[in-house]
């Protein structure tokens, strides 16, 4: 319970804008941002999922529904994901059991999934491991045991199917690195590069 | 290609369960748990029901169209009524996916999030001819859009945000955009090619 009062509190601090203060700022930011009500309710569905036995898994369950009615927004409770979440536009948004760092934003339509049908479903060691700042765009699809590194940035539509290191930005179906924040190169240098780009 | 319309509308659910891979019938109590509890199941049961009811004269046409309705509403889902689905659809997370109205989809495919199979160019609304047709036993994974009057062949998988635009043979992989065709051997080797990038 108390983790569930610290990430929320930890999500509501990463929006912009907010007017007011602790309970009311986070009433009104539940009711009016899509974005912080799916993760408000993914938050209950894994705190349900966590604990309470067979009666919280039920409420979990339904949490979860509610979220996919409400939000469009499929986040399997299973799912670890650190304080500090942002989903600005949360439709279309699946994640599977994956393991999530703090404040990682995801954009519209993406997807942290699984690649091959065989593997456990229900194994956390076959979903993507995103680290801590991390940006993904819109649309992006991140399948696979993959490790995306700490403040790295996914293009949108890209496919990512190979770990990414930290800082860096990955664009493209594969998805190929782009270049590394802080490098001597820019994105417009690696323009004039017809290999690289 | 597809052999709905050979089915009962009750035998083809039945498929769809089994395709979902839940082990329950079709009794009643079964059937409000699996509308409650798995979307995957409600967005193919709306849809079926929706495409049973619109040969059944105006009223049905009417239920459809609100059937229709209620799929986007609860599920967000634009799946036609007119749309030709085999039984043993499967949609493990139905969200974003939109099936045009001429569309035709061979038995036990597994279609995934915010897919998009629709025609290519809408400068003839009727010409059904315009749509897809997707084989069996196809995978088509998150984001990919399949568009115009195109085949699909059995066994068939197309990619993560790939954008079809030309026939895919039986048991090939359609990657990227636009899509390259991929034979399982190549696509192996493109595997362990993108794989090797790794910095």
């Amino acid at each position: 319970m108390g983790r569930l009062v610290s990430d929320l509190k930890a999500d509501l601090a990463v929006l912009s804008k907010v007017r007011g203060k602790g309970a009311m700022a986070f009433v009104a930011c539940f009711c009016l941002r899509a974005g912080y009500q799916a993760v408000v309710l993914y938050r209950f569905a894994a705190m349900f999922n966590r604990t309470w036995g067979v009666f919280g898994r039920v409420l979990s369950r339904l949490t979860y529904r509610l979220n996919i009615i409400l939000n469009g927004c499929d986040i399997d409770p299973a799912a670890q994901i650190g304080p500090g979440f942002k989903l600005p536009h949360p439709v279309g948004v699946v994640i599977g059991p994956a393991v999530i760092g703090s404040h990682v934003m995801m954009l519209q339509n993406t997807t942290l999934g699984m690649r091959h049908f065989s593997d456990d479903e229900m194994a956390t060691s076959s979903y993507p491991h995103v680290g801590d700042h991390v940006t993904i765009c819109a649309g992006a699809v991140i399948s696979g045991p993959v490790h995306i590194g700490r403040g790295a940035t996914i293009g949108a539509n890209a496919v990512v199917l190979q770990n990414i290191p930290a800082d860096a930005t990955a664009v493209g179906i594969p998805a190929r690195v782009l270049f590394a924040k802080g490098s001597d190169q820019s994105l417009f240098d690696l323009r004039d590069q017809p290999n690289m780009a | 290609m597809t052999t709905a319309g050979k089915l009962s509308l009750k035998e083809t659910l039945r498929a769809d369960i089994k395709a979902i891979g839940s082990p329950r019938g079709m009794n009643v109590f079964s059937q409000i748990f699996l509308l409650f509890v798995c979307p995957g199941y409600l967005v193919i049961f709306l849809y079926r029901v929706a495409a049973a009811c619109r040969s059944k004269g105006g009223l049905g046409r009417l239920m459809s169209k609100l059937l229709w309705r209620i799929n986007i509403f609860l599920t967000g889902c634009y799946i036609s009524p007119k749309a030709d689905i085999g039984a043993g659809c499967c949609m493990p997370h139905p969200t974003g996916i939109v099936i045009g109205e001429g569309a035709k989809i061979g038995t036990n495919s597994y279609i995934f999030q915010n897919v998009t199979i629709g025609q290519r160019h809408s400068d003839n609304e009727e010409d059904p001819g315009l749509y897809p047709s997707i084989g069996d036993n196809v995978k088509i994974f998150a984001g990919a859009v399949i568009l115009g009057a195109i085949r699909v062949g059995h066994g068939a998988n197309v990619g993560a945000n790939a954008v079809v635009l030309k026939d895919v043979p039986d048991g090939y992989n359609a990657v990227g955009v636009p899509a390259r065709n991929l034979s399982p051997s190549q696509k192996k080797t493109e595997e362990a090619v993108a794989l090797k990038r790794v910095v």
